[in-house]
């Protein structure tokens, strides 16, 4: 049971680690591990003659059960350059990628050589008139989301938001994918041109639950000593004449 | 155990090209025509944990720390001033001059401090070429260099050539002065090409940039739009502020990735402590 306690905190201290990694990684989401015990076992008393035979519960440890990631909005920076996009409020910004449609949150993006605007990895942004098609970085994106050029607006960026924000996946790159039970809703909230929006990671939590995991960790580690103890003392010193 | 370890590590790695990048724009704080650079990272992969007693379907993926996905330019204009040389020329506005190497390589910069150099051709007749700092000779919109003859004839007056009695219009026409106020016709006209997306040019250093030749760049097009102000140089647009303020941050995010490393190496020593 300590050894499934020392497991789990392995996990936590690698989400943790993770967190910590992208503190400086624009448009990332802090993720948290929730952990839950095993079932609870009853357990029986042997032999004892009494009808009853139930002790009580116990359960067999703990392991790991979600990883949450918190969709908080991060702070936003004012750049100025046009082809920085970001989101104020609950949202994604959908792009297509060679496995289908992907959403992020927003990024520095780039003019590809055929006009269209796409993240720096090459996938292009999608709008409600197709894939967003700016010819060059002179254009300009309205709160709504509407994106014109000198030839008037061209395009709406296609923000969706989810109701369900559990059922979406990391897939690095920024990229989060849908599962079977996303659910997509309108999105209440205003798309900013020329700003990044930082990380969400709250450092102070991160170093917090890291003191913790370290100190969980030990105290784990103890009782499995101490289980070690006593079994060499049940298996050497018992009957030793 | 491991697995944080590295995690942890992959960000100070990242961090520590950010602090490169910082660097490098700061070192060229002064390198005229230079375009700042900015570092973009991302999360890596994510691989799911196993979780015992089924899986039901939550979310489970661990990430595997940062890393760094491209380097951006930051294309904005810096601030034009004036040098007062006849040869300084600055682009206000987009596109860039088009240079040629003696090893025939085409080059684009926004670096315009000019000069002229000495050529002989093969009869032995002495030209002036117009060329960059670094020597390679400027391209007019005809795709040749920019040749100036000794002397030029106008209506019976004889101008010697003075590389201080060049003039550059604003669409880039070239032509030289004498004394009086005379003028020559125009001897060529500045190239200024642009590109859809001229991120996807590779900087080769001394201030040039260069095509991969994948064409990601889009087509080389003829810039519109733009004004060339002889006499006057564009400085880099590195914004020291905010440089100082990424560098402030990145040392932050090591600093808080090196706790996770020294985190992670302690709880590996309990571990390997029980049976002490």
């Amino acid at each position: 049971m300590a050894g499934t306690g020392m497991l789990t905190q392995i996990n936590k201290m690698d989400v943790i680690s993770n967190n910590l990694a992208n503190v400086n990684t624009n448009n990332y989401k802090e993720d948290e591990l929730i952990t839950s015990a095993f079932h609870d076992v009853l357990l029986n008393r042997l032999n004892d003659g009494s009808k009853d035979n139930g002790v009580g519960y116990i359960n067999y440890g703990v392991h790991v059960d979600e990883v949450k990631t918190s969709f908080e909005q991060g702070p936003l920076e004012h750049t100025g350059d046009n082809l920085d996009i970001a989101l104020q409020g609950q949202g994604f910004l959908t792009v297509v990628t060679p496995q289908g449609m992907r959403y992020i949150r927003g990024g520095s993006f780039q003019v590809n050589s055929q006009g269209y605007l796409s993240t720096p990895e090459g996938y292009i942004l999608m709008g409600s008139n197709g894939p967003v098609q700016v010819g060059s970085a002179d254009f300009t994106v309205d709160k709504a989301g509407n994106v014109a050029t000198a030839n008037g607006v061209v395009n709406k960026l296609n923000v969706i938001n989810f109701s369900d924000t559990n059922s979406l996946r990391k897939e690095g790159n920024d990229l989060f994918n849908t599962t079977a039970g996303s659910k997509a809703v309108p999105f209440a909230g205003e798309v900013v041109q020329g700003s990044v929006e930082h990380s969400n990671v709250n450092i102070i939590k991160q170093m917090v639950n890291m003191m913790e995991t370290n100190r969980n960790y030990e105290s784990n580690q103890r009782v499995a000593k101490m289980f070690d103890d006593s079994l060499n003392k049940a298996v050497n010193d018992v009957g030793k004449v | 155990m491991i697995q944080s370890l590295y995690t942890a590590a992959s960000g100070m790695m990242v961090q520590q090209l950010n602090m490169d990048t910082l660097s490098n724009n700061i070192a060229n704080m002064n390198t005229p025509g230079y375009k700042s650079q900015k570092l973009n990272f991302t999360d890596q992969l994510y691989t799911a944990m196993v979780k015992p007693e089924g899986s039901d379907a939550v979310n489970l993926n661990l990430g595997h720390g940062a890393k760094s996905s491209t380097t951006t330019r930051d294309f904005s204009k810096g601030d034009i001033t004036n040098t007062g040389n006849a040869l300084d020329t600055a682009i206000d506005g987009d596109g860039f001059f088009k240079v040629l190497s003696r090893t025939g390589q085409v080059s684009y910069t926004r670096d315009g401090s000019f000069d002229t150099t000495l050529v002989r051709d093969n009869a032995g007749n002495e030209y002036s070429m117009l060329v960059t700092s670094a020597g390679d000779s400027v391209l007019g919109k005809d795709g040749q260099p920019i040749i100036f003859q000794s002397q030029y004839y106008v209506n019976g007056n004889t101008i010697p050539f003075d590389s201080n009695k060049v003039n550059i219009k604003e669409d880039g026409t070239i032509t030289v002065s004498g004394q009086n106020g005379i003028e020559t016709q125009p001897i060529a006209v500045l190239d200024v090409v642009n590109f859809a997306n001229p991120q996807q040019l590779n900087s080769v250093g001394d201030n040039l940039y260069q095509s991969y030749g994948n064409g990601l760049e889009g087509a080389e097009t003829e810039s519109t739009g733009y004004k060339i102000k002889q006499g006057a140089i564009e400085s880099s647009n590195v914004k020291l502020v905010n440089e100082l303020t990424r560098l402030i941050t990145a040392q932050r995010a090591y600093e808080i990735s090196s706790k996770a490393v020294q985190t992670s190496d302690q709880m590996q020593s309990e571990a390997n402590n029980m049976r002490a």
